[in-house]
């Protein structure tokens, strides 16, 4: 039975006391974990998503959104830009350009995007390995490996897609070509996880086959599972896309995309060759003054966002610091009310050979205790929390939440934590200290 | 074995009250008697090193008392020196058991669980060893005040009106208890009291007026 055991015991004693102050400590604690932890994964998420594109060109509207949609994929399309204007940047000699994805939107298959695009669309956002192979043909698709797993789609398996985002029976295409699964990405932390990939071919020949709506009730998923029935599900072995077969197969779309300037595509993801250019930095404004397109920097509006998120989190982040002081002073009360309580336990210490640094151990570790208590809950509640909320933003924000991840700036919420408990006991701990010891035997 | 001489003590702002010296030999035990307000629990607190005397001395074996301060004291206090007080007072927080326990760490041994729990069967209130001390009753509580100024084997045994809470009966059972306890210890047990009725039980008296 030593001093820091004998705190241990003393916060013990008084159970409900305690648990106010720990709760109130542990909400505090909770709240700035999570907020912590969303702000990481949330900046994490959008800045992995940069993949290097310097400009993205799609509809005139709002800038923000263009690049929401088409890099982000939460969004709708700004609307869409007729090839014979796009072409340009499509030309593969452009001087300024290194590369120019295009991305054919509008379909997808159980809530999953289907994005038409060409395989440089790998390299951009750094895949390197797919199990079974990429898209070659038309209705051949490579799924993101969290769209693939949510889905339980495999290669091999056929489906229809459903015309928007949503996930609704009466949308869905179901006649005309099913899609077949050629390959399922290894995962890379990007948006492309979420994704279905084709040739944006394939995304036109969806709609031209759609002449009337579609009046079939029959769900996508039913038919998936139908087909899926039918299949052996033996995992294709994993290679490392090639990057010139891609090459060629870019090549290929790309001239078939410009041999039809009439058709229309929803935007394209672009890389400068060199950033510093003058004439890449005066890409952007040339292009919105003078095309109908309108160009849209990621690194301008992930800004813009960042500014508009920030004083949203940073509002609660002062609710959570208010909750810390008030846990603070419920820590000081507690102490300071067992303290009067205790003033004779605290001369029978003294006089039991415990000095007056022995009580003000006693009194802080006691302050500590509660903040250790609280931190422990808070952290957990706080990562339980993101974990939680982390199927819910995934679905809104298209990349991966957990609560499962540790963040370096926990470091200093728990440092934060455990100098609040400190603090708030040094006053009665200085106090309990100073316990006059003949006057309180003498007195009772 | 204690031995005062010329002891003094001020509060503030106030003459300087002097005492009488008091002196006990190896296994000799005194009282100390007189009514109240005439400053029975300052020389029983002078003893214990609780106060610390304006002039004089007070030695304990070799040990110069009054000359201790600080941590010295502290220590010295709690190795050497048990308290018994008027009230049974407890770490509520704690078993009859861990208040002796920590009794045992905070003088700087090494808490014996054996050692305790002898002396508890001693105290006939070895079955109270995992109850809270509220739990006990105010007899079982002020055989557990004994025990613990017994644990770590002192050389004085102080006790402040230890009977006035007790009926007759109980009182009689306290002293001759306390008498055996520290006896068998070999401690000096000085005794505090203005009850006429532990008048008899110890020889040596000392009178305050």
């Amino acid at each position: 039975m030593n001093i820091l055991k004998l705190s241990w015991k003393n916060i013990l004693a008084k159970p409900l006391n305690s648990m106010m102050s720990v709760m109130l400590f542990a909400l505090s604690v909770g709240l700035i974990t999570f907020l912590t932890l969303f702000n990481d994964q949330f900046k994490k998420g959008l800045d992995n998503n940069l993949a290097g594109i310097d400009l993205v060109i799609g509809a005139k509207g709002s800038p923000l959104q263009l690049i929401l949609n088409s890099m982000y994929h939460i969004d709708a399309p700004t609307g869409n830009i007729p090839i014979g204007e796009a072409a340009p940047f499509l030309n593969p000699k452009h001087p300024l350009l290194s590369a120019a994805v295009p991305l054919s939107l509008g379909d997808s298959y159980g809530a999953f995007r289907i994005a038409g695009t060409t395989p440089s669309i790998f390299r951009m956002y750094g895949a390197r390995q797919v199990e079974g192979d990429i898209f070659k043909n038309d209705f051949e698709v490579v799924a993101g490996s969290a769209a693939a797993q949510k889905l339980h789609l495999h290669v091999g398996d056929e489906f229809y897609s459903t015309h928007g985002l949503e996930d609704n029976p009466d949308l869905t295409h179901d006649h005309g070509n099913p899609f077949v699964v050629t390959g399922i990405l290894q995962p890379t932390g990007t948006v492309l996880d979420q994704l279905i990939l084709t040739t944006p071919q394939t995304v036109w020949k969806v709609h031209e086959h759609d002449t009337t709506s579609s009046t079939s009730t029959e769900s996508s998923h039913d038919e998936h599972a139908h087909s899926a029935q039918g299949h052996e599900h033996s995992s294709k072995p994993i290679i490392t896309i090639d990057s010139a077969v891609a090459q060629v197969l870019t090549d290929s779309i790309i001239s078939a995309l410009r041999a039809q300037p009439e058709k229309e595509i929803t935007s394209i993801l672009v890389r400068f060759k060199t950033r510093t250019n003058i004439q890449s930095l005066n890409l952007l404004r040339n292009i919105n003054a003078n095309t109908g397109l309108m160009a849209a920097s990621p690194a301008m509006e992930i800004n813009r966002l960042y500014a508009m998120m920030g004083s949203g989190t940073e509002a609660l982040q002062y609710m959570a610091i208010l909750i810390a002081i008030v846990a603070a002073i419920s820590i000081f009360i507690s102490l300071y009310t067992s303290l009067k309580e205790r003033r004779y336990e605290m001369a029978l210490l003294r006089v039991g050979g415990a000095g007056p640094g022995k009580l003000f151990l006693m009194i802080i570790s006691e302050g500590l205790w509660i903040a250790i208590l609280g931190l422990i809950l808070g952290l957990v509640a706080g990562h339980a929390g993101m974990h939680l909320a982390g199927g819910l933003l995934e679905k809104g924000y298209k990349y991966q939440f957990t609560g499962l991840q540790w963040v370096p700036e926990e470091m200093w919420i728990i440092f934060g934590a455990l100098l609040v408990g400190l603090l708030a006991a040094v006053l009665p701990a200085l106090q309990g200290s100073r316990t006059d010891l003949h006057r309180t035997l003498a007195e009772s | 074995m204690i031995r005062t001489s010329s002891l003094t003590f001020a509060y503030p702002g106030q003459p300087p009250v002097s005492f009488p010296d008091v002196s006990c030999e190896k296994n000799e035990h005194a009282l100390i008697l007189g009514p109240s307000g005439t400053g029975k629990t300052t020389l029983l607190h002078l003893l214990g090193g609780i106060l610390s005397p304006a002039s004089g001395q007070i030695m304990i074996g070799d040990t110069p008392l009054h000359s201790l301060r600080g941590q010295k004291l502290d220590s010295f206090r709690g190795q050497h020196i048990g308290i018994i007080f008027q009230k049974p007072h407890f770490i509520r927080s704690l078993t009859a058991l861990e208040n002796l326990l920590l009794a045992q760490s905070l003088s700087g041994n090494k808490s014996e669980k054996s050692r305790a729990l002898s002396l508890m069967e001693r105290l006939a209130i070895g079955r109270n060893a995992y109850k809270k001390t509220t739990a006990m009753s105010i007899g079982e509580q002020q055989r557990l005040a004994i025990a613990r100024a017994l644990i770590n084997n002192p050389a004085i045994i102080l006790a402040d009106e230890p009977s006035s809470a007790l009926d007759d009966q109980n009182c009689r059972q306290m002293i001759d208890l306390l008498l055996e306890v520290a006896t068998e210890n070999k401690a000096n047990l000085i005794v505090v009291t203005h009850d006429s009725r532990i008048k008899d039980s110890i020889d040596k008296k000392i009178y305050l007026d």
